[in-house]
């Protein structure tokens, strides 16, 4: 499991339709709204690259004008990692 | 309620993003997670958070790295450091994962074969003892067979602490001025441009500028993707003020201009001429401000038609060495000058509506807005660098935009410290730390004092060594026959690399050189060394980088380099012990008067080793060159004076630990009333807990002068305006090249991808180079999307995919081509004429012609 955060800014007018197609990807519950331009919003998924993929597809969100990475913990992977190494 | 691990990550999750978004106000999962904390049921908190800052770009924001068991296992934005606020990019989420690729160098290797150099075949693993004595003997024998024949590459990525130490190594301990950064690559015209202007490099301003600024102007540079985080300040600071506008000048239409409202697409090369069109216009229409410029600016001309700088002695040459020179001209002869570069010619020349122009000259010659002007590699990478750069400050200078919250003239970096070590250390041909110059005897004088030399010892490095193209070009001709490069991947960068890479003819001194390469993964360059280092890397090892708004930020070790990895300061100190064995300095030993008790004291006699505390070795390397900028400091009265006279106290700098204290500290730092405060607009008078430049302007300024600026680093305390012509590229589309070439980066990969390539997920995000073209041309030429082409100039030729519609969109006759891809290496066809002041290529444009493959 990894468990990232996000700022995720949007267009004001856009707001209701980048609320949809974020939540329409697994595994993003949007948290917070602040001053009506930015969404908090947490990710989570399998692995570090499924993560990674998502914020990408999430990024190009028309609408959504900036994503930024706040927090990531990928401790299971880490631990996931170390078993397949040893 | 059952609190779950899941829910106390998210609480944790949130509670980052909530602090970054500036909210305090907790969410009802943290509740849980600090009423769970403290029934001590459940942690989901590493063991330790470490402050620290990302790898990547220049922007430098702030990171917090949470260990667990010896391991990473989380990372969040650093709400504490002032440059990010607790903002990454998401390149953020592999910062952990770009020390794990599988194929890290782990031992030293040594060359066997060197019929094989070129190819990673032909090596062995070695000892360190084995690699480091071959380094220094061969170091040493080159040394004293041709003191001229020795060079060092290092980077904008070395940190503060290393560059350091290679500078002080190379200058005072071999006096040899053949060092340069790979920050000649992407800076080098900024820093000319500063110097010339400002007689002071970097920025006035801050990042906070994005915050506040009614108008943005990007010349030349795709902050969408080079520099996510500032890039959402902008458009953060557009979406809150409805008034807000963005200009991008640009060659090629990227993400950036996506959100802009006006995107002016010019032909290569003539942003020079639409400089000089906005300052014809400001004139003309008396749009200037008149006050400011009596009071604050002087107006010069300098050398004109220099040429361009294809053959290897052009800086012998009359124009070439003449570039730098300027003089004092009258605001009429300026403005005479100016006088042909109508926004009809500008339009005719630059293809770019008059009616734009207009609109933009418009903007800077409205009093009441605030106007930051970014730019980045269209503007430095350019044969006319250096003038691109003046120009901007011109127009800056000339309607009083600068200095100001929210106005000035930004120059953005694009790597995490080439700002902090490159420029501030002074890692370059001609530089020594703080500003100082080696063809200056006073600067010579106080690096002397500064670092116990004897009067007169620094005198053989009066001349500037080999700038990074010359270093290259003596490499091939065989003149260097020993190169050290640590941080950096010129295998792949350096324009025109069949040259350096020993496949022309002109290139076989390569071959026979012996090179050295201080490396975390295999390279381009790690096929062309005889000896390969394997170097800790990012958090492996304790630094510091300095971002591009003047911030300098300790990055603490937080986990154990993998195999045999060393820090690179290590190596560096193991070979000085080694080639200043037996060497005196004024009757004392030279590596104990350098590097030693009698010096930076990093070295444990006891031990016969570097002194084992990483914090203590970089706090006291620190310490020593905080020395250069805190002359009031030093017991000495004669570093006292020498320092007042060369005024080098304006990049004042904080002790160590107060570094990691602040998360981060943008010089100049003052200490007032016991406490250590940055400065965020330089030349600025008002409180020093504003940010605002109180003790600078009081102890070298003018108080009191218009604006409340004085710019007390400059000549007679006046900038100077100075008049640049445009000068058409060295090299232009015609009927056999009929193409425009430029190449850059991508949004996914840095630089030249050998960490970001590591990570599986970014290299499938973006797998390959290709080649943007535009689709007419595509049609003509009947090349599809995806289609094999050759790109080919009179330089060589690469192979690479066609794209119709990539993220760019090349405008006619124009091609982009990134260089990240080490199978494609584009920089076979690139240019290596550079401009004649800064020294730095031009990768952004040169005549190619292209062909279905
Ligand atoms: S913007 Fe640059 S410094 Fe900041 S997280 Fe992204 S790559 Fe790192």
């Amino acid at each position: 499991m990894v468990i990232s955060s996000f700022i995720a800014e949007f267009t004001q007018k856009e707001r209701e339709r980048v609320r949809t197609e974020l939540e329409e990807f697994s595994g993003v519950e949007i948290h917070k709204v602040i001053d009506n331009t930015k969404f908090i919003l947490t990710l989570e998924k399998r692995t570090l690259d499924e993560s990674y993929k998502t914020a990408d597809r999430m990024s190009k969100i028309s609408g959504l004008t900036h994503l930024c990475l706040v927090y990531t913990n990928f401790e299971d992977e880490v631990a996931g990692h170390s078993q397949a190494e040893t | 309620m059952k609190v779950s691990r899941r829910s106390l990550l998210k609480a944790s999750a949130v509670t980052a993003a909530l602090a970054a978004a500036g909210c305090s106000k907790p969410v009802v999962r943290e509740t849980e997670q600090m009423r769970a904390a403290a029934e001590g049921k459940l942690s989901v908190e590493p063991d330790e958070w470490k402050t620290g800052v990302c790898r990547y770009c220049g922007t430098g924001c702030g990171v917090q790295i949470g260990i667990k068991e010896g391991k990473v296992i989380s990372v969040k934005g650093d709400p504490e450091n002032r440059s990010s606020k607790g903002l990454n990019c998401i390149k953020g989420y592999y910062l952990g994962k770009v020390m794990y690729g599988k194929d890290r160098l782990t031992k030293p290797l040594i060359r066997e074969d060197n019929n094989k150099k070129g190819t990673m075949e032909g090596f062995r693993e070695a000892s360190w003892e084995e690699a480091l004595d071959l380094i220094a003997d061969n170091l040493r024998k080159s040394h004293e067979k041709d003191p001229q024949s020795i060079a060092f590459w290092g980077s904008g990525q070395q940190t503060i602490h290393e560059g350091y130490i290679s500078s002080k190594l190379w200058k005072a301990g071999l006096l040899n001025n053949n060092i340069d950064p790979n920050a000649r690559l992407c800076m080098a015209s900024a820093v000319t441009g500063f110097m010339s202007t400002f007689q002071s490099d970097e920025p006035m301003g801050c990042y906070e500028d994005l915050d506040k600024a009614d108008v943005f102007v990007t010349w030349g540079a795709n902050m969408a993707e080079m520099h996510p985080v500032l890039y959402s300040r902008l458009l953060h600071r557009k979406q809150t003020a409805d008034h807000v506008k963005h200009y991008d000048l640009t060659t090629r239409y990227s993400r950036t201009s996506e959100a802009a409202e006006e995107t002016l697409i010019f032909r290569p090369q003539t942003d020079l001429a639409i400089a000089n069109g906005i300052i014809r216009y400001l004139i003309e229409h008396e749009a200037y401000d008149k006050t400011f410029v009596e009071e604050h600016c002087q107006f010069k001309a300098g050398t004109e038609d220099l040429g361009h700088s294809l053959e290897d002695d052009y800086d012998e040459t009359e124009k070439g060495a003449a570039a730098t020179e300027s003089w004092n001209v009258s605001f009429q002869e300026f403005k005479q000058m100016v006088d042909p570069y109508t926004l009809d010619y500008v339009e005719e020349i630059s293809g770019v509506p008059r009616e734009q122009l207009e609109a933009l000259a418009k903007e800077f010659a409205d009093p009441d807005k605030k106007i930051m002007s970014t730019w980045t590699m269209g503007v430095n990478q350019h044969t006319r660098g250096t003038w691109m750069n003046n120009l901007i400050y011109n127009i800056h200078l000339l309607t009083g935009k600068i200095s100001k919250p929210g106005s000035g003239p930004f120059s953005l970096t694009g790597q995490p410290s080439a700002c902090g070590t490159a420029r501030e250390v002074g890692v370059f041909s001609h530089r020594l730390p703080a500003d100082l110059v080696v063809n200056n005897p006073d600067h010579r004088r106080f690096a002397e004092m500064i670092w116990n030399l004897p009067e007169g010892y620094l005198e053989d490095i009066s001349e500037p060594g080999f700038h990074t193209v010359k270093m290259f070009r003596e490499l091939a001709n065989g003149k260097v026959n020993f190169l050290w490069s640590m941080s950096n991947n010129w295998g792949q960068t350096m324009p025109k690399a069949n040259r350096y890479r020993g496949v022309d003819e002109d290139g076989k001194g390569v071959l026979d050189a012996f090179i050295v390469v201080s490396e975390v993964y295999p390279t381009r360059s790690t096929e062309m060394a005889n000896v390969v280092l394997p170097a800790a890397m990012w958090v492996e090892r304790e630094g510091m980088f300095g971002n591009a708004e003047r911030r300098n930020a300790i990055f603490e070790k937080c986990t154990e380099p993998p195999g045999e990895a060393k820090w690179d300061l290590w190596a560096l100190v193991q070979v000085a012990k080694r080639v200043l064995e037996g060497k005196k300095i004024g009757g004392q030993d030279a590596f104990d008067l350098l590097f030693g008790k009698g010096g930076t004291d990093i070295w444990d006699d006891k031990t016969g080793d570097l002194k084992a505390d990483q914090t203590e070795v970089c706090r006291n390397v620190w310490e020593e060159y905080r020395k250069f900028s805190s002359p009031h400091l030093h017991e000495s009265i004669d570093v006292q004076e020498l320092g007042e006279k060369l005024k080098t106290k304006a990049k004042q700098l904080a002790p160590y630990d107060e570094y990691l204290k602040q998360h981060g500290i943008c010089w100049p730092v003052r200490e007032v009333n016991g406490e250590w405060m940055e400065t965020k607009w330089r030349y600025a008078d008002g409180t020093q807990e504003e940010g605002f430049d109180q003790i600078g302007v009081k102890e070298f300024g003018e108080q009191g002068k218009y604006d409340k600026l004085s710019f007390y680093k400059s000549d007679d305390k006046k900038p100077s305006v100075i008049f640049r012509p445009f000068e058409d590229a060295p090299e232009i589309p015609d009927d056999n090249y009929p193409f425009w070439l430029c190449t850059g980066r991508v949004l996914e990969h840095w630089h030249s991808g050998s960490m970001t390539r590591r990570v599986p997920e970014l290299h499938r995000a973006v797998p390959e180079a290709f080649c943007e073209i535009h689709p007419e041309d595509a049609e003509r030429l009947e090349i599809s999307e995806g289609d094999w082409v050759k790109v080919k100039t009179v330089r060589g030729e690469t192979k690479v995919k066609a794209t119709l519609n990539g993220r760019g969109k090349p405008p006619k006759g124009y091609l982009f081509v990134p260089f990240f891809a080490e199978e494609t290496l584009i920089n076979e066809t690139t240019l290596d004429a550079y401009c004649p002041i800064s020294k730095q290529p031009d990768y952004k444009k040169c005549a190619a012609k292209l062909e279905k493959a």
